[in-house]
């Protein structure tokens, strides 16, 4: 199904889908634009890209796991509560860029694929619908195009928005979205809107550098020991700038907080930091910040692959532009291929 | 700004990198590598170069955008699980901002003086990319030149104009110390490039903490309630602060004890950034890395300004000037002079 609402009726399309889904879209609070609750009034960004990616609305930041309340005297008295924290709630991700919606994918396999099923993604994930909207104006950190993406790909989306000036083309990808193109915002798209839409996306398309990443799977095997890595990782703080806002970095940390009575927590962890694989014993397999890059670059270009036959990067840049002593990827990628 | 300072201004920064090319091709000879600056993926973007060679010097630039404070990587040296060899002497790019992190880092015995030569280079102000983003897709800027007192930008091959001092770091507005303050070899010394900085626009460096002080308890704690709110936790802030060197043993994320919730509510936020400006009191060098690292546009200089400007009237010290000095923080004293005990109630 293919329709065009007016950019002027937008805000009250939201305000419509607000009464039966909480929304999250890119907002400009104090600076940053980062996905948050909708709210008319506030401003809302399609424009600038996003520094946090959508994943927070699947995988939030910080989770309750479940509660607990320990007996005082009696470890039999403990009580944990395993009610579900999970809010029964549709919701809608407004705005995502098509690297976004591709990065949950990964997300998809991790949590819902063939193995572990993890109940609190998926009670998320089954209820969200995604709108993306084509980028027509690739940042200099993109390269979708080069991880098997593009910036007007549908991949994962339910409906992919496509601004023609005054109007947005909105092009449906399930059978759920169609409903939410329904009443006065809409009217049929034309031949003209959607060959306007093509030639827009392909000429975006035209803007962005695609390299090859074939074969830089097997040959990062093969350097596991170089002193490549050392290299590459010299300017690295081990932050977790990259992971924290990357599309496809799911790992996560579980912590009890609270004494007598708390919460356990599952809130974002980042293979960048040292703690990550400290062990209990004190030893750490991955001690310094060369160890540590070179294995955030192989799970996404080699182990990831590998394992599920799909690369978990998306191209997004935003561990290049977030990155404060700007670590580039990319270079990273493309050296691969020449040590 | 005359155009005449600014042409002059574009002569020396060239001037200075052939004469730092040469300056760090010679340090070569005492040293494992130098840290320096490279192009970075963007125009606005320089990224640190490791230089091992006198090809690798090749690729060092220096210009108005070469920002990063490189002395963040010398406390590594000492980490476990650093990058450096402990054996390894390093030679270090150092602005004036930067030197007093130096200077800070050797007060606190952290670095051994005989471990690392200094390439000090004096500065003119450096362009603050996050105030370049409130105007323009800086994502998409293909050029940027200064001309005229003016920064000249081309995005989407578009021109732009904005004046340099809308865009300078505030840091450099209000700059005392354009020349490093410990160097071993010195690039564009004194007298060569404007003695004092771009006082032009010269500020109290703590007008901003003055005027926030103004505003009552309320309405500052709601203004760091919202502020911390957006905080990812992801610890860019610290990690690219030289005084932040206790790595995996900061209390952020330590387990044993477990001092704060991994939560990343604003209250959980607000407790981690609270007790990092304590532990900076009046050693924060105010080089305002942390803000230029977060992600989220945290404006964290203001809280670690503050606790200096305390430290500042407590104590009459400023970090970084001096190597001989002690940090008052990590000295003890019977009585203090300004700290009046026997008056508390």
């Amino acid at each position: 199904m293919s329709k065009v609402i007016a950019v002027e009726k937008i805000d009250d399309w939201l305000d419509t889908l607000n009464e039966t889904h909480r929304i999250f879209a890119p907002f400009k609070p104090g600076g940053a634009t980062r996905f948050e609750g909708y709210q008319r009034g506030k401003e809302l960004d399609l424009e600038r890209f996003a520094v946090s990616s959508p994943k927070e609305a699947f995988f939030p930041a910080t989770e309750t796991i479940f509660n607990f309340k320990l007996g005082k005297e009696n470890v039999s008295e403990t009580v944990v509560s395993l009610e579900s924290q999970v809010k029964n709630q549709n919701q809608i991700v407004f705005g995502a860029r098509c690297c976004d919606a591709k990065g949950l994918a990964t997300f998809d396999t991790v949590f819902s694929g063939s193995g572990y099923q993890d109940p609190y993604f998926k009670k998320k994930r089954n209820t969200t619908l995604l709108i993306t909207i084509a980028c027509h104006q690739p940042a200099n950190t993109c390269f979708c195009t080069s991880v098997g993406g593009g910036p007007a790909d549908p991949k994962g989306a339910d409906i992919l928005l496509t601004s023609l000036d005054d109007k947005y083309l909105a092009q449906t990808f399930s059978t759920k979205a169609k409903t939410l193109l329904a009443g006065s915002f809409f009217t049929d798209a034309t031949q003209k809107d959607l060959k306007e839409a093509k030639d827009k996306n392909e000429a975006a398309r035209q803007k962005l550098k695609t390299f090859s990443v074939e074969r830089v799977s097997q040959k990062l095997t093969k350097i596991f020991e170089s002193e490549y890595w050392n290299e590459k990782a010299a300017k690295c703080l081990s932050c977790g700038a990259c992971t924290y806002t990357c599309p496809t970095c799911y790992c996560f940390n579980l912590t009890d907080e609270g004494k007598s009575t708390g919460e356990r927590v599952r809130t974002w962890d980042s293979c960048m930091f040292p703690q990550f694989t400290l062990e209990a014993s004190g030893h750490n397999p991955r001690p310094k910040k060369d160890h540590r890059l070179r294995n955030r670059v192989n799970h996404k270009f080699s182990y990831f692959p590998t394992q599920h036959r799909m690369l978990s990067c998306v191209g997004c840049g935003r561990c290049i532009r977030h990155c404060p002593v700007s670590v580039d990827i990319r270079e990273i990628v493309r050296g691969v291929q020449e040590v | 700004m005359a155009g005449k300072p600014i042409e002059m201004r574009n002569k020396k920064t060239k001037e200075q990198l052939e004469n730092l090319k040469t300056q760090v091709e010679e340090t070569l000879s005492q040293v494992d590598f130098v840290i320096g600056y490279a192009k970075g993926y963007d125009v606005l973007h320089p990224t640190p170069l490791f230089v091992r060679s006198t090809k690798d010097a090749q690729a060092l630039i220096w210009d108005d955008f070469c920002i990063n404070n490189l002395a963040t990587y010398l406390p590594s040296q000492k980490r476990p699980g650093g990058l450096f060899h402990p054996h390894e002497k390093i030679g270090l790019v150092v602005k004036g901002c930067d030197s007093r992190a130096v200077i800070q880092l050797l007060q606190e015995g952290i670095i051994d003086r005989e471990n690392f030569k200094i390439i000090g280079i004096s500065c003119q102000g450096k362009v603050d990319v996050k105030k370049l983003k409130n105007r323009v897709p800086i994502e998409r800027v293909e050029n940027a030149e200064i001309k005229e007192g003016s920064i000249e930008l081309t995005v989407d091959s578009r021109g732009q104009k904005y004046p340099l001092e809308e865009v300078l770091y505030s840091k450099c507005l209000s700059c005392e110390y354009p020349t490093p303050l410990i160097y071993d070899r010195l690039v564009g010394g004194e007298g060569s490039l404007r003695s004092k900085g771009p006082k032009e626009f010269a500020q109290d460096p703590y007008h901003d903490v003055e005027e926030f002080e103004k505003k009552g308890v309320n309405e500052r704690l709601d203004f760091w309630e919202q502020e911390f709110s957006r905080c990812l936790r992801c610890y860019a802030c610290r990690d690219i602060c030289p005084f932040c060197y206790c790595q995996f043993e900061c209390i952020a994320q330590t387990r044993i004890p477990h001092w704060l919730s991994q939560k990343t509510a604003s209250k959980e936020n607000k407790f981690f950034h609270m007790f990092r400006a304590m532990h900076l009191a009046g050693r924060c060098t105010e080089c305002g890395e942390c803000e230029r690292a977060c992600p989220v546009d945290l404006p964290l200089l203001l809280l670690h300004k503050k606790m200096n400007k305390k430290v500042s009237e407590l104590f009459g010290y400023k970090s970084g000037i001096n190597p001989k000095l002690r940090p008052p923080l990590i000295i003890f004293q019977p009585e203090e002079k300004n700290i009046e005990e026997e008056k508390w109630e």
